[in-house]
């Protein structure tokens, strides 16, 4: 059943190409303003990168988030989905899991203009950012799917999901740029591993909350 | 089958619905009548399972659906007044998606056959968006024959349908009598209802002004309370 929810998501995002290509307009558009109006040297963009880039994904999830709700909105098709006999905690993580793979494949196509526009040098254990990557995007797509469900029936939605998950979220970026930070910096992995587990914890945490709670979030 | 006992739902702090107690057995086929607004869509919605009571409890085959797990309402089918079907998907990718979350595996082949009597075969591949109201509807009856359901319960069965899509419409659920179907529609037609249903529940001033067996029901008497 999990497998069926995330696989309609993904098809509905194949369908109607509404989520991926606003968050790479939308992230694009940030990259170039960062990139042309602070015009440092990359010494200094060294330093701010890590919390430019987690402010870029930050956005992008938020106006993925919101579209991935809307599409459940149009029609009310959200209602087939309640109304079948499916645990709402299974609907919760396939809602989390579709957006954290729709939110990889944004970053896939924002991070190279990223490198280039704030001419970065990335170290070469890069396979160590796509674990922050991914726990990352996990920890935001867990707590933005409760935030999601919660603000999805109120009518100012829309300015709700940002002014409830940003704050929520917020200690989970901390994290993230903290660790991206290290990573940048060159540091070895032993020295920074708390900042991960502290990521990961979040989206742990997150996650099991999400999955007990989703059934009092989605009653109207 | 079916145990709807003492439900309360309000809204805002407005009382939608009070102390609402029915049974509903097998084979049982109800007109849920009542004024616009009177709460028989929230009544259905929380049958469904998409809305929640306030109070009270709902038990299918002695189950609490609110507190069992999902899988003890699997033979509930819930087709809304709204469309219910993601417009951006191909029919055929619709009804495969409900069928799979209702735990059935159908062919294409049976959902194109589904779609040719429902005369939607030609349109499978096309995102229900572009259908006319009409169509969509048809969409909820192609869904009705492909999912097994026990119990279905249908909000505004015949809107938007046009003489021909009514007609269709009719012979689906001449068809689920026959199998001795249990449904609850809620409606506006107190003549279709009366015709075609073996109970008749209605909805006034927010409890159920009365629960009857259709043959012992005045015509006359609904309409007045309709009006």
């Amino acid at each position: 059943m999990f497998y069926t929810l995330v696989r309609k998501d993904l098809l509905l995002e194949l369908r109607t190409k509404e989520i991926i290509i606003p968050m790479f307009a939308f992230g694009l558009a940030i990259i170039m303003i960062f990139s042309l109006s602070f015009n440092a040297s990359q010494e200094i963009n060294h330093v701010f990168s890590p919390g430019l880039l987690w402010i870029i994904i930050l956005f992008i999830s938020s106006l993925g988030l919101n579209r991935m709700f809307a599409l459940e909105k149009e029609f009310d098709a959200f209602t087939l989905t309640l109304a079948a006999p499916i645990d709402r905690g299974i609907i919760f993580l396939s809602k989390a899991i579709s957006g954290t793979i729709l939110l990889l494949i944004a970053e896939i196509m924002i991070i190279p203009p990223f490198i280039i526009f704030m001419n970065l040098t990335i170290p070469s254990d890069w396979h160590i950012m796509i674990l922050i990557l991914l726990i990352g995007d996990l920890g935001i797509m867990a707590i933005g799917t409760i935030v999601s469900g919660l603000s999805m029936r109120a009518k100012l939605s829309e300015m709700l999901l940002p002014i409830l998950f940003f704050p929520l979220v917020s200690p989970h970026i901390i994290a993230c740029v903290k660790a991206t930070n290290y990573w940048f910096k060159g540091l070895s992995f032993i020295n920074w591993q708390a900042w991960i587990y502290l990521m990961l914890s979040f989206a742990l945490v997150f996650f099991l909350l999400g999955f007990m709670i989703f059934e009092y979030i989605t009653e109207e | 089958m079916y145990t709807i006992n003492n439900i309360y739902k309000s809204f805002f702090h407005r009382t939608i619905l009070e102390d609402i107690t029915f049974k509903v057995e097998q084979g049982d086929m109800i007109a849920l009548l009542g004024k616009n607004g009177i709460g028989k869509s929230t009544l259905l919605r929380i049958l469904g399972k998409i809305s929640q009571p306030d109070k009270g409890t709902i038990l299918y085959n002695d189950a609490n659906i609110y507190k069992e797990k999902a899988i003890i309402r699997k033979g509930i089918l819930y087709l809304g007044h709204d469309v219910g079907l993601y417009p951006s998907l191909s029919a055929l990718d619709n009804l495969k998606f409900a069928c799979s979350i209702h735990g059935q595996r159908v062919k294409d082949t049976s959902i194109v056959s589904t779609l040719n009597q429902l005369g939607l075969s030609n349109r499978i591949n096309d995102q229900i968006k572009i259908f006319s109201k009409g169509m969509l509807q048809g969409l909820k009856y192609a869904l009705a024959d492909l999912i097994d359901w026990e119990i279905l319960f249908f909000d505004e069965p015949f809107s938007s349908l046009d003489l021909k899509g009514r007609k269709t419409a009719q012979g689906h659920i001449d068809k689920w009598i026959g199998n001795s179907k249990t449904m609850i529609f809620a409606t506006h037609d107190p003549e279709w209802s009366l015709s075609y249903c073996s109970r008749l529940l209605l909805l006034d001033n927010r409890k159920l002004l009365f629960d009857q067996s259709t043959n012992e029901i005045d015509i006359k008497k609904i309409i007045k309370i309709l009006r």
